[in-house]
């Protein structure tokens, strides 16, 4: 008679065994190449997302957000109308990486991604060849484009690298079909618009998920009373990411080029404990009037949601505070070209809240941009209108090299310039209703040159196309609609707009 | 070893309940798929596209090994008179009621803002939801055991979905093939 191999004591022994495959698979070691150029300056990226410089102390708002970066611009080149691509992440972070406008990239989409074309065509790949290029984002949407842009990136960070929890499986496993892969991810386990796809394994997956951030909130709940700072799935502090920043700019190999997209101030605007009830003042913006894309939002409510993310925009700018001292004290700033921005704004106002909007006004597109050149010791400030388009070509300009022809931004004056008041036509566009390949039919365009800006709606459902014209100098809060009034004016902007559209949009 | 095997269903007998788990498990995953399609195709290429439903489909796929493994080391736990015995028709029973039991624990946070939150409330519903799920399953388990008829329809019904269940296997074969392609290539 045959032996028997194992009885149902060892089967459920090995079966305990079977824990042991959870563990932790240790990661890729990344090698670091020998660069040539290293004369030249390493290059920091830094972006908050949502960040609205309309809420930001240093370009005027009446509270005190940014009390921080203001003492820190006082060495930098301070943009006072510096615009994003888009208003949502996707088109303003391809717009910075690539230089070019959502009607080039394409990403345009929520979960979009660059055309073919521009997997090739971005910051990463030009500076490549000068630098050690490194990245790393909270944003699961930025991150699908660094995943795309990965063949100039010498090294990208996973998400869960500055994290407290993460469930992001897709960043460990199949990293050679990322796209595809964390998209079915987020459909299969924790899909956001629709029930998740898988029955049962998402549901113990959100059970293991839910009480470990039980237990994360119980840790935190003194630092952080309103939560933990988190984007659905990924949890984390600022603390944590400028701790970090500041090993790798001590670590990574020079000159390197770093790209690093923190989540604060997006939204849940969980501040931290010192920053809680700050500007419980009540104090209120002007009244607007109800845009045509209101979302009905209770005005009641606004003031204290504007209130809280005024509050985190304080937490963001500590800690900025914290790793410019950083920088400063290790002489990291001699050799460093740092750049402090946004993707996009953020907005409380004409029924609207947070960026989920058709609309283009100021507070959801005026972004944040501070340069700070290597030894630069004094403040300049630059009122020219700018675009987000425009930092690959100065960064390429900082790395002696030229904007290739594709890219649609120039490269801006920085330190040594005088302030510049020619005029130039830039461009902010919301498109995510159309498909990736045809051209846009539902759209807002806005055209800012000079003191003006001229917006755009068309193919809205329900709503007939319509112009706003607005003199941005004399009306910062857009509340004068000029096209009707300035007919010349708004005339030639009109013509220049559709022009530009007709030319770009056809593909 | 044979222990083992002694107290695990039949070959085929785990392939009919595999047949009978593969029909919600993938009617849903693709309902859902079907949802979110139009913001795939805005977004992404069709190969994408056609990535995610292959990664989506093979992953339901490997839920429903998951719940037939569970089953059969159900059966090796247990004394062999408790499930082993009406393997296809008590697998099919617990499949079917968790299913539809299932449906409600995804709206839970939509349940609860309808009830102002009231936890009190979702409590007692919470409590209706398993006394009902574990009733039902007794029941049904009962009725399995003391009427053949029952078995005999449950059994003959597996068997009419067999076409159905084994289009969503050859679909989650072309899927599996897809996502090799994409990871090699």
């Amino acid at each position: 008679m045959r032996e028997e191999l194992i009885n149902r004591r060892d089967f459920l022994k090995l079966l305990g065994l079977l824990s042991l495959t959870m563990l932790p698979v240790p990661e890729r070691k990344v090698e670091r190449k020998k660069i040539p150029g290293q004369d030249l300056p390493n290059i920091l990226i830094l972006v908050f997302d949502s960040l609205s410089a309309t809420n930001m102390s240093l370009y005027g708002y009446p509270r005190q957000t940014t009390p921080h970066i203001q003492q820190a611009a006082e060495k930098g080149t301070v943009f006072h109308r510096h615009y994003a691509g888009g208003n949502f992440t996707v088109p303003g972070t391809a717009s910075l990486l690539t230089g070019t406008y959502p009607w080039s990239h394409r990403a345009i989409n929520l979960n979009g991604i660059v055309i073919d074309s521009f997997e090739d065509r971005n910051i990463f790949r030009e500076l490549n060849s000068t630098h050690h290029t490194f990245a790393y984002t909270h944003n699961t949407l930025t991150n699908l484009q660094l995943h795309q842009f990965r063949e100039g990136i010498d090294q990208l960070y996973k998400r869960s690298e500055l994290s407290l929890l993460s469930n992001h499986y897709t960043d460990g496993l199949l990293q050679d079909d990322f796209i595809a892969a964390s998209l079915a991810e987020e459909l299969i386990l924790w899909n956001q618009n629709a029930p998740p796809s898988s029955s049962l394994i998402s549901r113990l997956d959100r059970s293991k998920r839910h009480y470990s951030e039980i237990l994360l909130n119980q840790k935190y709940s003194h630092q952080f009373p309103r939560g933990i700072p988190n984007s659905t799935i990924l949890y984390f502090t600022l603390e944590q990411a400028i701790d970090w920043i500041q090993a790798q700019v001590k670590e990574q190999p020079k000159p390197f080029f770093g790209y690093i997209h923190l989540l604060p101030p997006h939204y849940p605007y969980n501040t931290r404990q010192d920053f809680v009830d700050l500007f419980n003042d009540g104090w209120s913006p002007k009244d607007k009037p109800e845009s045509i894309f209101s979302e009905g939002r209770q005005t009641s409510q606004t003031p204290g949601l504007r209130r809280q993310y005024d509050e985190f925009v304080a937490y963001v700018d500590a800690e900025f505070g914290r790793l410019f001292s950083f920088l400063e004290s290790s002489h990291a700033l001699e050799d460093t070209q740092l750049i402090l921005t946004s993707d996009h704004g953020e907005m409380f106002e004409r029924g609207i809240w947070f960026h989920n909007t058709p609309t283009l006004y100021e507070p959801v597109v005026k972004i944040p941009l501070i340069i700070w050149n290597p030894r630069q010791a004094q403040r300049k400030d630059v009122y020219h209108p700018t675009s987000c388009v425009d930092i690959l070509p100065t960064l390429l300009k900082t790395a002696g090299k030229t904007a290739p022809e594709w890219c649609e931004g120039e490269a801006i004056s920085t330190a040594n310039s005088q302030v510049n008041t020619r005029d130039r036509s830039i461009f902010v566009i919301e498109a995510k209703e159309n498909p990736v390949n045809t051209p846009l039919n539902r759209a807002t365009v806005a055209l800012i040159k000079g003191d003006y800006k001229l917006t755009h709606y068309f193919g809205y459902e329900q709503k007939q196309d319509f112009f706003e014209l607005f003199n941005i100098a004399e009306d910062p809060e857009e509340l004068v609609n000029l096209y009707e009034s300035h007919p010349s004016r708004a005339r030639s902007l009109k013509n220049e707009l559709l022009e530009v559209l007709a030319d770009k949009t056809n593909l | 070893m044979k222990v083992i095997k002694r107290r695990l269903p039949t070959r085929r007998e785990i392939l009919l309940l595999l047949m009978v788990c593969v029909l919600p498990i993938h009617f849903r995953s693709i309902l859902i798929f079907l949802h979110g399609l139009p913001s795939f195709l805005l977004s992404t290429s069709v190969w994408d596209t056609v990535g995610v439903f292959s990664y989506v489909q093979a992953f339901s796929l490997l839920e429903s090994v998951v719940i037939i493994a569970a089953f059969l080391f159900i059966c090796i736990s247990l004394p062999s008179k408790i499930f082993r015995d009406k393997f296809v028709a008590q697998g099919t029973v617990l499949i079917v009621l968790t299913t539809l039991w299932v449906v409600p624990l995804h709206y839970q946070a939509s349940i609860l803002s309808g009830l102002n939150w009231n936890i009190r409330a979702y409590q007692v519903i919470a409590a209706i939801w398993v006394i009902t799920y574990l009733v039902g399953i007794v029941l049904s388990f009962l009725m399995i055991r003391t009427n053949q008829k029952t078995e005999y329809l449950i059994n003959r019904s597996v068997e009419r979905i067999l076409p159905l269940s084994s289009f969503y296997l050859l679909l989650d074969a072309v899927c599996i093939m897809v996502l090799v392609y994409r990871l090699v290539s």
